[in-house]
């Protein structure tokens, strides 16, 4: 395995150090780097050129001029590594991390919603092939593949964020568009249910609920003061309990249901004592820990639990724990939502259409990440839905090819429940080719959305790279080069790693 | 596994309880921290803090100057076009001889730095020798990467100042007199206004010197009159590469400002922001908005819908016929579409290999330059000019007209004198049948004219289609040699086309700005024009001694030669668009403003609450 790896980091070593010298003269020659200054009406025209062609060697071949930018990089062997400096005299080292940076924030999020829904959505859609369901995700999906992303963002400024603003104002929702709503809620309630009477019961519970859950909304203007109260909180882990529960254990497993209940009543337990102890002085790395803390809780609530399989009771009562805390850590935003909005910062208008943060913002954790979020909610939502339709295609495939295999038949044949041959032996069975492809899509990430990036203003790493293309500034290229060719690579080797663990069927040899 | 329950439940049950008991307790102050500001938004990042090296010369950058540096005077706007306005808050110049011409300059007491150090004669020594050609070599000892260091001009013939005893003026004679002298005295950048802090400067070249401001800037001055080489070079190095940053400095000496506001938060590629300085005097009016802050916005549409959404209260950026629309439907947006500073025209060639426009083709000498000049008037009389601006340009613009010269900005009194007399209105309308009967008199039939244009930029391509469509109903014949930007204007320097489209900037009303595109030998002649009498003019002009008008009318006498020899013909001028909330009251756009059009005098802004 070790010599595998050494070998293949070896190579693509090599078709980096290739392929950085071919895209280096590449860049030289795709443009003119003095262009700007060819039309200028300075009467120092001559000295602005000097000046330039000084500052990037533009006196020397670029087929040499490359090793001038790889002896920066050898430099780093007595501690002086150096990218270069860009056409604009900056080093190229300072721009690549603000831009990974901006990237990172950007792409992050939206991948990982991607995945999970992604994932979800082409499960439940191969377990119900060829139902209006399955029709309507697949037409959805690729309808937002095939949006061009400007677009889909213009569209979502406009409507989630400049009319859904307006809403905010007099956030009342007209019973006309709760029926609508509610309808609409019901027709794919419908669609992803089987035959049966159940069935009917299903689809009038959810109209009613969601048509319950908006009326609330409008007559008790919630949105505008939202929190889920320490009643709320109870309600979503009672709720989470049992949902958790059937899906990881079962119907039958008690000790896994009551583990899990458990799990959501410390959570409440522990709503106040949170909120007037370290709920005042949060940062990032203290609700990351907080995070852990409560998984490592939920397990130990669930060993506690004991019985003969104390690893599937802790593995319920981490995941109710993560999501509880979650519960909480959402109401405690919510708490701060009204002075967020009513702040002269946003002056009633909370969700952004440019940027990564309110310039200047001066705020706690809580107000702080409520401007990151209402900052990163469009970007995210439309990388996302343009990612979405890729991952739920993947996984809907994978999952019918496994739900067609032999074993399932023997697992349904010996009399499993149908939970368990899907949760159990098909859904992580289905998993391992998109994790590969997952992967891969992670080593893709850095590169940036050149066009989400520029519509939302983030300048990241597209927008570096346009930067480095339009002024032709090899630097700047070959900084972006380097920093997602590595991450590639990695990701790259990382996926074979992971896979060949996932996979007992395959092993690598050197 | 009922035992468990049972124990559990009342645990629980009277932690609950508790929990809610000490409920009351809790009391939380709110962690956010108010403030309120103007927020306006631009096409670009800022990517420095000081515009005034050689590859930082941007619009972005001249907005950080625009709102922390102050100078003798700056371009204001009289009955709305641009003109140049004392500064008298901030000090006084005057000429004091004509020959050699020598100026008197004089900062007042009391106009300090934003850390308290009052700026003086050392400050505006150090703006105008980082732009001398001598301090400026790439490959030599002392290089300040300066952007106007215009070698042989202006103020690198200047004698060695005179620094007034109180150490805040400075007497200055020229070598050679320099007509744009007043310019170059309003100039923050390598003028003779204060660009960046001299005592600054040196405490950050020599970082072990820990002397007061006023010991700093008398080491900078000697320096500089002294001519101290190695100085000079670490200034230099200071000067070209401390201030090149984007985003906020660690080292808040960086941020010192001589403006009405000084930079109080930088963001890379997202805003700056900057606070008003209430210890300033030398604006020309105190600015009743404290907090000012300016984010990047790239594209046009999300500028639009970012002012929709109440993020930013006022954009800028180039208008296309879509954001026009967008932002004329908004509620409670003012906007103004105006005429720029960019002007587009045509350029013929006058000397290239089969040439169309090249006396050379017709056998040369008079009778082949008559020839010419008839070819190059028809094709300039079958220009459809007016269809240009109706079609292309006043779909952004309602109140567009045809730009009727090369030399001055429209608008100002003397463009209006120049245009009476230099001939161009002859060519306002298209006169296909008068191109007809030149083309016949000449004795030409179907001309082939290689027309070039840049094929990426959709406006030009428009332009070419009309111009193409008109002239060969003259007769005509149009080739077009259509290219990419990037390659556009190296081939404009190359040569090996008829007639081109592109657009010259003024920049300032310096009446040298457009001299190397029109002068026999200019470095920005791609038309090989060339008129013995105008070289002389031109040299008149750079010389000149005379009023304003005495010079405004030598170059008038250039626009009409260039007129009656049919070398160039002016299109329109770019047109412009900012918009503003209404909430905001006394912005105006000034067309050659150096960076947004609007921030010329922050000084007049009020918000409503």
């Amino acid at each position: 395995m070790l010599t595998f790896l050494l070998r293949r980091l070896a190579a693509s070593l090599v078709v980096l150090l290739v392929a950085s010298y071919v895209v280096y003269v590449i860049t030289c020659f795709s443009g003119d780097p003095l262009q700007d200054l060819r039309q200028s009406t300075s009467p120092n025209k001559a000295g602005l050129i000097a000046q330039r062609t000084a500052l990037m060697h533009l006196d020397v071949s670029p087929f040499l001029r490359y090793f001038i930018w790889f002896g920066g990089l050898l430099k780093g062997f007595t501690g002086h590594f150096t990218l270069g400096v860009t056409s604009g005299g900056q080093a190229v080292t300072g721009q690549l991390t603000a831009a990974v940076g901006s990237t990172f924030q950007l792409v992050t999020g939206a991948t990982l919603i991607a995945i999970v829904i992604g994932v979800a959505l082409g499960v439940v859609t191969a377990l119900r092939q060829y139902t209006a369901f399955d029709y309507g995700t697949t037409m959805m999906a690729f309808v937002f593949f095939s949006l061009p992303s400007f677009w889909l963002a213009v569209l979502l400024k406009e409507y989630l964020a400049i009319d859904f603003n307006n809403f905010l104002g007099h956030p009342v929702v007209p019973p006309v568009v709760i029926a609508i709503v509610a309808l609409v809620a019901g027709v794919v309630a419908w669609s992803i249910t089987e035959r049966g009477r159940s069935r009917w019961w299903f689809v009038g519970g959810t109209m009613v609920v969601i048509a319950a859950f908006l009326t609330f909304i409008s007559l008790t203007h919630w949105l505008d003061n939202p929190g889920l109260t320490i009643g709320g909180v109870a309600v979503l882990g009672v709720a989470t309990a049992f949902g958790v529960s059937y899906l990881t254990a079962g119907k039958e497993n008690k000790r896994s249901l009551y583990a899990a209940l458990t799990t959501a009543l410390v959570g409440v337990v522990l709503y106040y004592p949170l909120e007037w102890t370290v709920f005042s002085s949060m940062s990032m790395p203290l609700f990351l820990f907080l995070g852990v803390v409560a998984i490592a809780v939920g397990a130990l609530v669930g060993w506690l639990w004991g019985g003969p399989d104390r690893r599937v009771s802790m593995r319920t009562g981490g995941v109710v724990a993560f999501l509880t805390a979650g519960y909480i850590a959402v109401d405690r935003f919510m708490q701060d939502w009204n002075t967020y909005v009513n702040s002269t910062y946003v002056n009633g208008r909370p969700i952004a259409t440019i940027g990564s943060q309110t310039p200047n913002f001066d705020g706690d954790f809580w107000f702080t990440y409520i401007d990151r979020i209402t900052h990163l909610a469009l970007p995210t939502i439309s990388l996302a839905l343009i990612s979405l339709a890729g991952y739920s295609r993947y996984a809907r495939a994978s999952m019918l090819d496994v739900m067609n295999q032999d074993y399932i038949r023997t697992a349904r044949s010996k009399g499993l429940t149908e939970r368990a041959v899907v949760m159990r032996h098909a859904f992580r069975n289905a998993l391992i080719p998109v994790v590969t492809i997952v992967t891969l899509d992670f080593g893709a990430l850095i590169s940036g959305a050149i066009v989400t990036e520029n519509v939302f203003s983030f300048q990241g790493m597209g927008d570096l790279f346009i930067a480095g293309v339009t002024a032709v500034d090899p630097n700047t290229i070959m900084g972006v080069f380097l920093v997602t060719g590595i991450w590639a690579i990695a990701f790259n080797v990382i996926a074979d790693v992971l896979y060949s663990a996932l996979d007992p069927r395959i092993r690598v040899t050197s | 596994m009922r035992k468990i329950m049972g124990r559990l439940v009342p645990a629980v049950a009277v932690a609950s309880v508790a929990a809610v008991a000490l409920a009351g307790c809790g009391s939380k102050s709110t962690g956010l921290v108010e403030s309120s500001t103007v927020t306006f938004s631009y096409n670009g990042p800022v990517t420095s803090l000081w515009e005034g090296t050689a590859n930082q010369y941007s619009t972005y950058n001249a907005n950080v100057a625009a709102l922390t540096n102050t100078g003798f005077n700056y371009y204001g706007l009289k009955n709305g076009t641009p003109s140049l306005v004392k500064n008298t808050n901030f000090g006084s110049y005057s000429e004091v001889s004509k020959s050699p011409l020598t100026l008197k300059l004089h900062v007042n007491k009391g106009v300090t730095w934003s850390d308290g150090a009052q700026v003086d004669a050392a400050d505006i020594l150090l703006s105008w020798a980082s732009g001398l050609s001598k301090y400026n070599n790439p490959k030599g000892p002392v290089n300040f990467n300066a952007v106007g260091a215009y070698a042989g001009t202006g103020l690198d013939l200047l004698n060695t100042p005179k620094v007034d005893p109180d150490g805040l003026g400075m007497t200055v004679s020229f070598k050679k007199p320099y007509v744009d002298w007043e310019v170059s005295v309003g100039s923050t950048v390598n003028g003779l206004s204060p660009g960046l802090p001299a005592h600054i400067a040196y405490e950050l070249a020599f970082p072990s010197f820990k002397g007061s401001a006023t010991q700093a800037d008398a080491a900078v001055q000697k320096a500089i009159l002294t001519g101290d080489q190695a100085t000079m070079a670490k200034l230099g190095k200071v000067w070209a590469n401390s201030w090149n940053v984007s985003s906020m400095p660690s080292d808040k000496r960086l941020l010192v400002s001589d403006g009405p506001y000084v930079v109080s938060g930088f963001q890379k590629n997202q805003s700056i922001s900057f606070k008003r300085r209430d210890d300033f005097t030398g604006e020309p009016k105190k600015p009743a908005i404290q907090n000012l802050t300016l984010r990047f916005i790239t594209d046009a549409t999300s500028q639009v819908q970012a002012l929709q959404n109440g993020e930013v209260q006022m954009i800028q950026g180039q208008p296309s016929t879509d954001t026009v629309a967008a932002v004329n439907k908004l509620n409670n947006v003012h906007v103004d579409t105006f005429a720029g500073s960019s002007y587009e025209h045509v350029d013929l060639n006058m000397k290239v290999g089969n040439g169309t426009f090249d006396p050379a083709t017709y056998g040369g000498g008079a009778a082949g330059a008559k020839k010419a000049l008839m070819v190059r008037q028809a094709f300039l009389k079958a220009l459809p000019r007016q269809e240009i601006i109706d079609k292309l340009i006043k779909p952004l613009q309602p109140d567009a007209k045809i730009d009727d010269s090369s030399l001055f900005l429209p608008g100002t009194p003397a463009y209006t004198k120049d245009v009476a007399t230099n001939g161009t209105k002859a060519y306002d309308k298209t006169d296909v049948a008068g191109a007809k009967a030149l083309l016949k008199k000449a004795g030409v039939s179907n001309p082939t004219v290689r027309f070039t244009y840049p094929n990426d930029n959709p406006r030009r391509v428009s332009e070419y289609q009309l111009i193409q469509a008109s002239e060969q109903q003259a007769g005509f014949n149009i080739k077009p040699v259509a290219m990419t930007t990037a390659k556009y204007f190296p081939f404009l320097e190359g040569g090996g086309y008829d007639a081109s489209i592109f657009a010259w900037q003024f920049t300032s009303l310096a009446y040298t700005g457009n001299q190397a595109a029109y002068t026999s030998t200019g470095g920005e002649n791609f038309n090989h024009y060339s008129n013995p009498q105008s070289d002389k003019l031109w040299g008149q002009i750079a010389s000149s001694t005379g009023t304003a008008d005495q010079t405004n009318a030598l170059m008038a006498k250039v626009d009409k030669n260039l007129v009656t020899d049919a070398a160039t013909m002016p299109l329109f001028q770019f047109p412009e668009m900012s918009a503003w909330s209404t909430k905001l009251s006394g912005v105006s756009d000034n067309p050659i403003a150096s960076g947004m059009n609007t921030l010329w005098d922050p000084w007049d802004w009020t918000v409503a609450k």
